[in-house]
C-alpha cells in the first residue's frame, strides 16, 4: 500500500544576502517518490542534493511550491482536521543531531512522553509508557530523569527513536539518523531500527549519504542528485543484477566509500 | 630513515575535579612520513591525546605524567610561547568542526595572513599568491574569490578544505587530523582524505588520523593504535591488526565495521566495477 | 564531551589538588557582597517605616545642617530632616520605581518581541519598524517631552523610561525567538503533534524568559540612574518625597559647606547600581549556553 507519495514536487528557497537581493535557489526539481507501508525506502545522495528537504516535505513541515504530498492517497492540503490529526500521529521523525533535536532542559521521560501528551492530554500513565519505550530501545528506566547532556550521542539518539515510536506511527523519517554516531553506536542503532521494523511493521524513509548503511536496512532505494531522483529500485535486489545501468551519482557515492580492508588485504579495489 | 615525528611516552592526563583519569600511560610513536590511525570511540581519550600533543589541554585538565616529543624536540619544559612556536613549526591540526576554528569576523585572506605572519611572511602580495596556490591545491577552482569570503558564506566541506590548506601550507613534519572528516558526506570525506594523503606522501609528512571509523584506518593508515576508555588496547601495523586482532575489543570493532560491508553491498560494488571495465 | 576554551596551559606535572583559582574566589566574594548589599537595600525599602528613626518629612529648622551625631547618624539636611531616614525611605522610591519599570519593560518587550518573532512575515516587519521608531528616542529627550506635555511626577518618569527601553528588549526577544523557532527540536515538537501555542509555551518561552531576566537585571542599574537623574533634574519625583536623586538636587545649595549631603545619596546610588550589575554579570556568564558542563 502506498503510504506517502510525493508527486511532482518543486521547492525553492530564497537565499537572502545581507547586502544583496534575494536569489531563488531551486532545491527540488520535480521529485516523485513513494514510501510503501511496512517497507524501508532508502534515499541516497550527497549533501546539498535536496534529500533533507524531501524529508521535510514528506512530513509536511513545509509546503511544496508545486506538486502534492499524499498520505494514503489524501492530499495534505485537502485534509480535514480529523484526517490531519491521524496523519500527524502516524508520521514521525528522527533527526541527525540528537542533541539539537531535543529540548536541553527536559529530561528523557518528558521528551519521550511529549507526543503522547499532545494526543491524549489525560494520559495518566505517560511515565510508565515512556519507561516501556526506553526499555524497548535498550535503555534503562532509570534514564527517565536524565537530561540530554547526560547521555552519549548514541544513547540520546535512542531516546529520540523512543520518542518517534511513542505514538506507534506507520511511518518514521530517519534523516541521517546514524551519521553522527561513532561506529559502535551506529551499529547498535541500526540493529535496533531493523528489529523495530520487523516487529512493528513501520515504514521508514532512511536518508543517508552512505551506501553501506542503506544496503543494510533498505528494501527499496532511490538515488538523488541536485534536486532530482536519478534512479529508483523498488526492490534492492534489482541492483544486484548486473544488467542494470548504474547511474553516475550512485557510482560516485559508491566509489567514495573507504575500503573495508587495508591495502595488502583488499580483494576488490574501491576508493583509492 | 627520518626521525619519528611524534613520540608519546606514558602520557597520563587527569581531570582532578571529576576525579577521572582521561589517559592512562599512553605510549606510541608516529614514524616520520608515515600515517598512523588513532582509533577509539567517543570517550576513549583520543581527542585529549591530540590536545596534549598540541599543548592545548583545556583548563581544569592536567598532564600528570609522561612526555611528548615532537620531531625529536621534547615538550616537557616548554613555556606557552615556546610551545606556540613549536606548534607553528612542527605540527598542524585539522579539526572536526571547521566553523569553530575560524574567526567569523575575519575573511579567509585575513586568516591566512595570521598564519603567514607567525612564520615571518608579511608581504601582502606574496601571502595572496601563496594562499591562492594552497587553495588551488585543495581543489578550489577560483581561489582568489575564496580569499575574499567570510566563514559563514562557506559550507562545512569548503571550510574543511580551507583549514586543510592552512594546515599544510608550511608542510609541518606532523599533521594531526582530529575526526576531520566525521561531519562530511562520503564524497567530501574522500576528497579531503585524498588531499591529505597525497600531500603528506609527496612531502614526506607524518599524519596522525584520529577517528572512530575503521574504514579511515583501512584506507589510509600504515599503523594503528586502538584506545578504549583512555587505555591502549593494542597497536601495530594496520594489516596485521585487521588480520588478527590481539584484543577482543578490537575484534568487536572490526566485526561491526565489516558488518557494514554486507554481501549485498559487495555484490553491487563488484558489479559496478565489472561494468566500468 | 566537548572541549571549551583552548587556553594554553602549562603541561607541567601538577598535583591533582589544583584549586579553582583566584578569579573564581574573587567572583564568589563579589557575589556575596552584592547579595548582601541588595538584601540590605530591599530590606530598607520594605521595612522603611520600622527602620527609619525619624519621619523623613519632618522639618525641624532648629536642627538644620546638623553634623553626624548620636541622634542623627548621618546628620540633617537644610530643612532639619534626618538624612538617614530620608535615605532609608528613599530606597523605596528608587528601588520601587526601578522594579515597576523593569516589570513593565519586560512585559511589553516580551509580548511584542515574542509575538513578532514567532509570527514572522509582514506582521513582524511592521512591528520591527515601530520598534525602530521608538529606539531612536534618547531617554532624556522623550522624558522631557512627556513631562512637558503630561506634567512632572513619578508616573511619567516611569512611562518615559519604559517607552524608550521596551523596543530594545522586544528586538532582542524577537531575535531569540526566531533563532529558536528553526531549531530541530522545534521541528520535532511539531512532528510530535504540538500546536503553535503549546510549542511556544513549552519550548520557546522558558529559555527566552530566563535570558530576559538576566538582561533586565543587567539593566537595573542603568534604569536606576535614569530615575535618579530625572529626579535630580526636578522632572521626576518631586520634593519633599525622599529620593536619592532629589536629595542630591536639594543638596546643591550646600555643596561647598556640607558636601556630605550630596555625597551620601550619591554613594547609595553608586552602591545600588553596582549591586545590581555584579550578580547580573555573573549570572550571564554562568548561564551562557555556549559553556558546556564537563562531567
Amino acid at each position: 500500500m502506498k503510504l506517502i507519495e510525493l508527486e511532482g514536487i518543486h521547492k525553492s528557497y530564497r537565499q537572502g544576502g545581507l547586502f544583496g537581493g534575494k536569489k531563488a535557489v531551486t532545491v527540488l526539481k520535480g521529485v516523485n517518490l513513494t514510501v510503501e507501508a511496512g517497507r524501508c525506502l532508502g534515499l541516497l545522495g550527497s549533501s546539498g542534493c535536496g534529500k533533507s528537504t524531501t524529508g521535510r516535505l514528506a512530513l509536511g513541515l513545509e509546503p511544496p511550491d508545486q506538486g502534492r504530498v499524499l498520505y494514503k492517497g489524501l492530499d495534505l492540503n485537502r485534509m480535514n482536521r480529523a484526517e490531519k490529526r491521524l496523519w500527524r500521529r502516524n508520521c514521525q521523525v528522527v533527526f541527525q543531531n540528537s542533541q539539537g533535536a531535543v529540548n536541553p532542559r527536559h529530561p528523557a521521560g518528558r521528551i519521550i512522553a511529549e507526543p503522547l501528551m499532545n494526543f491524549d492530554p489525560n494520559a495518566k500513565n505517560s511515565r510508565a509508557a515512556a519507561a516501556e519505550l526506553l526499555k524497548k530501545v535498550g535503555l534503562a528506566e532509570s534514564d527517565l530523569d536524565k537530561l540530554p547532556h547526560q547521555f552519549s550521542g548514541g544513547e540520546l539518539q535512542r531516546v529520540c527513536i523512543a520518542r518517534a515510536l511513542a505514538l506507534r506511527p506507520e511511518f518514521i523519517l530517519l534523516d541521517e539518523a546514524v551519521s553522527s554516531l561513532d561506529m559502535l553506536s551506529q551499529g547498535l542503532v541500526l540493529d535496533l531500527l531493523s528489529e523495530l521494523k520487523r516487529e512493528t511493521g513501520t515504514a521508514f524513509l532512511f536518508i543517508s549519504h552512505d551506501l553501506r548503511l542503506l544496503m543494510k536496512i533498505s528494501d527499496s532505494l532511490a538515488v538523488m542528485d541536485q534536486g532530482k531522483i536519478t534512479s529508483f529500485a523498488r526492490d534492492i535486489e534489482e541492483l544486484e543484477t548486473s544488467a542494470l545501468d548504474y547511474d553516475s551519482t550512485l557510482r560516485a557515492l559508491a566509489r567514495a566509500v573507504l575500503p573495508s580492508e587495508p591495502e595488502a588485504e583488499r580483494s576488490f579495489c574501491s576508493g583509492q | 630513515m627520518s626521525c619519528p615525528a611524534l613520540v608519546i611516552n606514558n602520557l597520563r592526563i587527569v581531570y582532578p575535579a571529576g576525579q577521572r583519569v582521561i589517559l592512562h600511560d599512553l605510549s606510541f610513536t608516529v614514524p616520520g612520513g608515515s600515517t598512523v590511525a588513532l582509533v577509539g570511540e567517543s570517550g576513549s581519550g583520543k581527542t585529549m591525546a591530540a590536545m596534549a600533543v598540541m599543548g592545548l589541554i583545556p583548563s581544569g585538565i592536567f598532564q600528570a605524567g609522561g612526555d611528548i616529543t615532537i620531531n625529536e624536540r621534547p615538550t616537557g619544559n616548554l613555556t606557552p610561547e615556546q610551545y606556540r612556536e613549536l606548534r607553528h613549526k612542527s605540527v598542524a591540526m585539522v579539526m572536526q568542526n571547521p566553523m569553530s576554528a575560524f574567526d567569523p569576523v575575519l575573511s579567509i585572506f585575513q586568516h591566512f595572513k595570521e598564519t603567514f605572519a607567525s612564520h615571518g611572511v608579511r608581504d601582502r602580495k606574496r601571502i595572496r599568491d601563496l594562499a591562492a596556490e594552497a587553495l588551488r591545491g585543495v581543489g578550489f577552482d577560483d581561489p582568489r574569490h575564496i580569499l575574499e569570503l567570510y566563514p559563514f558564506q562557506m559550507s562545512g566541506g569548503m571550510l574543511q578544505r580551507v583549514m586543510l590548506a592552512m594546515a599544510l601550507i608550511f608542510s609541518p613534519p606532523l599533521v594531526i587530523a582530529d575526526e576531520a572528516t566525521t561531519d562530511l558526506d562520503v564524497i567530501s570525506q574522500a576528497k579531503v582524505l585524498k588531499l591529505l594523503q597525497d600531500h603528506c606522501r609527496s612531502h614526506h609528512l607524518a599524519l596522525l588520523l584520529i577517528t572512530h571509523d575503521l574504514s579511515v584506518a583501512a584506507g589510509l593508515a600504515d599503523e594503528m593504535v586502538v584506545l578504549k576508555e583512555g587505555r591502549l588496547v593494542e597497536k601495530g601495523p594496520v594489516s596485521q591488526i585487521f588480520k588478527s586482532p590481539a584484543s577482543p575489543y578490537t575484534a568487536g570493532l572490526l566485526a561491526v565495521h565489516r558488518g557494514l560491508y554486507t554481501p549485498r553491498y559487495r555484490r553491487i560494488i563488484s558489479n559496478m566495477e565489472r561494468q566500468s571495465v | 564531551m566537548t572541549d571549551t576554551g583552548l587556553t594554553g596551559n602549562d603541561s607541567l606535572i601538577l598535583p591533582p589538588l589544583a584549586g579553582p583559582g583566584r578569579r573564581a574566589t574573587a567572583r564568589k566574594a563579589a557575589l556575596a557582597l552584592s547579595a548582601l548589599v541588595l538584601a540590605g537595600l530591599i530590606g530598607m525599602a520594605i521595612f522603611a517605616p520600622l527602620a527609619a528613626p525619624y519621619d523623613p518629612m519632618e522639618i525641624n529648622l532648629e536642627e538644620r545642617l546638623a553634623p553626624i551625631s548620636s541622634r542623627h547618624w548621618l546628620g540633617t539636611d537644610h530643612l532639619g530632616r534626618d538624612v538617614l531616614s530620608r535615605l532609608i525611605w528613599g530606597a523605596r522610591a528608587s528601588m520601587g520605581s526601578v522594579v515597576v519599570i523593569a516589570g513593565l519593560i519586560m512585559a511589553t518587550g516580551f509580548i511584542t518581541g515574542a509575538f513578532s518573532g514567532y509570527i514572522g512575515g509582514r506582521t513582524d516587519s511592521v512591528i520591527m519598524r515601530v520598534c525602530e521608531a521608538f529606539m531612536t528616542f534618547p531617554t532624556f529627550i522623550l522624558a522631557l517631552f512627556l513631562i512637558g506635555v503630561l506634567g512632572t511626577g513619578l508616573t511619567n518618569v516611569i512611562l518615559a523610561i519604559v517607552l524608550t527601553h521596551w523596543a530594545w528588549y522586544a528586538r532582542i526577544i524577537r531575535g531569540m525567538v526566531m533563532n529558536l523557532k528553526n531549531r530541530d527540536f522545534i521541528l520535532a515538537a511539531r512532528v510530535a503533534g504540538g500546536g503553535p501555542v503549546k510549542i511556544f509555551l513549552r519550548h520557546i518561552a522558558p529559555p527566552v524568559l530566563a535570558q530576559l531576566v538576566i538582561l533586565a537585571s543587567l539593566d537595573l542599574g542603568h534604569m536606576m540612574l535614569h530615575v535618579s537623574g530625572l529626579s535630580f533634574l526636578g522632572l521626576g519625583i518631586q520634593p519633599p518625597t525622599p529620593e536619592w536623586g532629589c536629595m542630591i538636587n536639594d543638596a546643591r545649595q550646600q555643596i561647598w559647606t556640607n558636601p556630605e549631603l550630596a555625597i551620601i545619596p550619591g554613594v547609595m546610588i553608586f552602591l545600588t547600581v553596582l549591586a545590581f550589575n555584579i550578580p547580573g554579570d555573573i549570572l550571564r556568564d554562568k548561564l551562557d549556553p555556549t559553556l558546556v558542563e564537563r562531567e
